[in-house]
């Protein structure tokens, strides 16, 4: 009878304990990703009737056709022959790609951790030309997830789901994945070239940048550099360590590479091609910085309220007459400064939802404003001639800046967010 | 939050006023002013509660509100039926409450820490209910001293929003917590 009691005693507690369990039923929505092995990747790298434009990432241009990267699905060919009626082309589906850049008629990007070299002659009918397995190893998506680099990530499925568990203390981190979204890059009015093969234009965030015959690329704290004498077959040629984390963007202008990182801007000399060397430093407070550059001076647009860090937004404009020692000119306060461009005299810097604005900047150390195109959220800029490749949150617009105290648009490219 | 207390104080104000009025002809109005010690999963906290309600034979029906801050601060508000046994001064009696449970968080607990800056969160009612047996110490039949012992669940649901990836961008969505917290009660509470 007592082992009854106590058999009856124990269960009691045991029941009663687990009533005070307390539970949660949680409901949230993440995004998984679906690999496909690099074999079929490659298999499937096609081109393809247009198709809407979702999520657009970086820029590049090239004669009279844009290159719109679709954040890690593939590029869109946009022929902007007629900038009243730019016509949306082609779509490249390119699994992991988010840079490239175009020399001749061959399109190279990144397909995930590789790079992928294109013949685009005929958007319509793209042919693979070469694959460079593994030098992009250190690739980060966002929100710091880790993904399995001997396979490609082709698609990201939307999951919806309701788990329930024992209630633990309120939950204090939460992932803030936006903060290490990229923008589009800007322009880099450099195409040089001593062959017949000649460069399109990148930007002052792109990633990838070309030089002459020679395609360079930053990763989070290296700078690689790729012989493309033979354009159709690029060649690795070395890793140069930076010590230096956060690499942001790389702008390449006559031999100097001007290398945006969140704590400063860099100042490589690639006067030997292969063989880029530190020349100088520009360093800012942590932040964001997509850099451009002409002859004597550097414009840097920083960009606070990010994972970047720091509150400051504005454009640096840095005298380079000195390499090795560049110093700043004049900071101008702005809204929300991404993307530049700079055409001649004329600088175009997106600012955020303030909209596309036109300066003056004959006159560094007086930089003024003479236009804007507001209503408009702008990332990021290309400035050609007269026509600003604009990329918004909602389109891809096409505005002529000829008369910089009246910038028009003159077309669009709708984008769907779909 | 000010309507909370106050809805809270209107109850007792009620309360106190039926109960000074005593219109007794079959039946009488009743105050219970209770203190309960909340026992959890792995948390002890307090509730003050008040319930007024109409007394007839042995059974009384009415309503109370009270502060709960077991693990987020809520405001129950809830239906009271007790049933008495026996006859005297010192009965037993079981009773049930259900009603709704009315988040008030504080401001700790509406906030949830970002990689930068905060983010606060948004709350929904959930359910209330409380059921038990006690015992009653009075000193006359209507006015006296009680401690019961019960079961108490209390549900609510939050929710805020956070930025999420998808591979290619990042937008807000949504994230929602229905929480479902059972405790044991131990009340002491004054009748009158």
């Amino acid at each position: 009878m007592k082992n009854k009691l106590t058999l009856f005693a124990a269960l009691i507690t045991l029941v009663l304990a687990g009533c005070t369990k307390d539970m949660v039923s949680e409901k949230y929505t993440f995004f998984r990703p679906i690999y496909k092995t690099k074999a079929e990747v490659k298999a499937n790298i096609k081109s393809a009737a247009a198709v809407n434009v979702a999520t657009p990432g970086k820029l590049f241009v090239k004669g009279n056709y844009a290159y719109l990267n679709e954040i890690n699905k593939g590029i869109h060919i946009i022929d902007f022959s007629n900038p009243s009626s730019p016509k949306n082309v082609a779509f490249i589906t390119i699994p992991g790609c988010e840079d490239m850049a175009v020399r001749g008629n061959y399109l190279y990007a990144d397909c995930y951790t590789d790079l992928v070299t294109m013949d685009i002659s005929d958007p319509l009918n793209i042919v693979v030309k070469q694959f460079i397995e593994g030098v992009f190893p250190h690739r980060i998506y966002a929100g710091g997830f880790v993904a399995d680099t001997n396979r490609v990530i082709t698609e990201w499925v939307r999951v919806d789901t309701v788990i329930t568990h024992r209630m633990e203390k309120k939950q204090q981190w939460i992932v803030m994945n936006d903060v290490l979204m990229s923008f589009a890059s800007t322009s880099s009015n450099y195409s040089s070239s001593s062959s017949a093969v000649t460069n399109g234009t990148g930007g002052s965030m792109a990633r990838f940048g070309l030089m002459g015959e020679r395609l360079y690329t930053i990763s989070w704290n290296d700078l690689k550099v790729f012989n493309t004498s033979d354009a159709s077959k690029p060649v690795y040629v070395k890793t140069i360590t930076m010590n230096q984390g956060n690499i942001e963007t790389i702008f390449p202008y006559k031999d100097k590479l001007f290398i945006g990182s969140q704590s400063g801007m860099f100042i490589y000399n690639a006067s030997d091609p292969d063989n880029p060397v530190k020349q100088g430093l520009f360093a800012h407070a942590r932040l964001c910085d997509p850099v451009i550059a002409d002859d004597h001076y550097a414009y840097v647009t920083l960009h606070g309220g990010t994972i970047c860090g720091g509150f400051s937004n504005q454009l640096d404009v840095v005298d380079i007459s000195n390499l090795s020692a560049p110093t700043l000119i004049k900071s101008y306060t702005l809204t929300s400064p991404l993307g530049l461009s700079k055409d001649g005299n004329t600088l175009l810097i997106c600012d955020g939802k303030d909209g596309l604005k036109v300066f003056n900047a004959a006159i560094a150390s007086n930089v003024t404003q003479t236009g804007t195109i507001a209503g408009i959220e702008t990332y990021d800029v290309i400035a050609l001639n007269g026509i600003a490749l604009t990329v918004a949150k909602d389109g891809l617009y096409f505005i002529n800046y000829s008369n910089p105290s009246a910038p028009v648009i003159t077309g669009k490219v709708t984008i769907t967010h779909e | 939050m000010n309507i909370k207390y106050g809805l809270v104080l209107l109850l007792m104000f009620c309360g106190l006023i039926v109960s000074a009025q005593k219109k007794v002809s079959k039946g009488s109005f009743i105050v219970n002013a209770q203190l309960s010690l909340l026992n959890g999963d792995d948390q002890t906290e307090g509730q003050i509660a008040l319930t007024t309600g109409y007394g007839f034979l042995n059974w009384v029906v009415g309503a109370g509100a009270g502060f709960d801050y077991y693990k987020y601060r809520t405001v129950p508000v809830f239906a009271d039926v007790r049933r008495y046994f026996g006859t005297g001064n010192r009965r037993p009696f079981v009773y049930g409450n259900i009603g709704v449970d009315v988040p008030w968080p504080t401001s700790d607990q509406k906030k949830s820490n970002g990689w930068w800056g905060t983010t606060e969160s948004r709350f929904k009612n959930g359910i209330y209910s409380d059921v038990g047996f006690g015992y009653t110490l009075f000193s006359n039949k209507n006015r006296g001293f009680f401690t019961a012992l019960g079961f108490s669940t209390k549900m609510l649901t939050e929710m805020y929003n956070e930025t999420i990836w998808n591979g290619s961008t990042s937008f807000v969505a949504e994230r929602s917590y229905e929480y479902t917290m059972n405790r044991f009660l131990l009340k002491f509470g004054y009748k009158f």
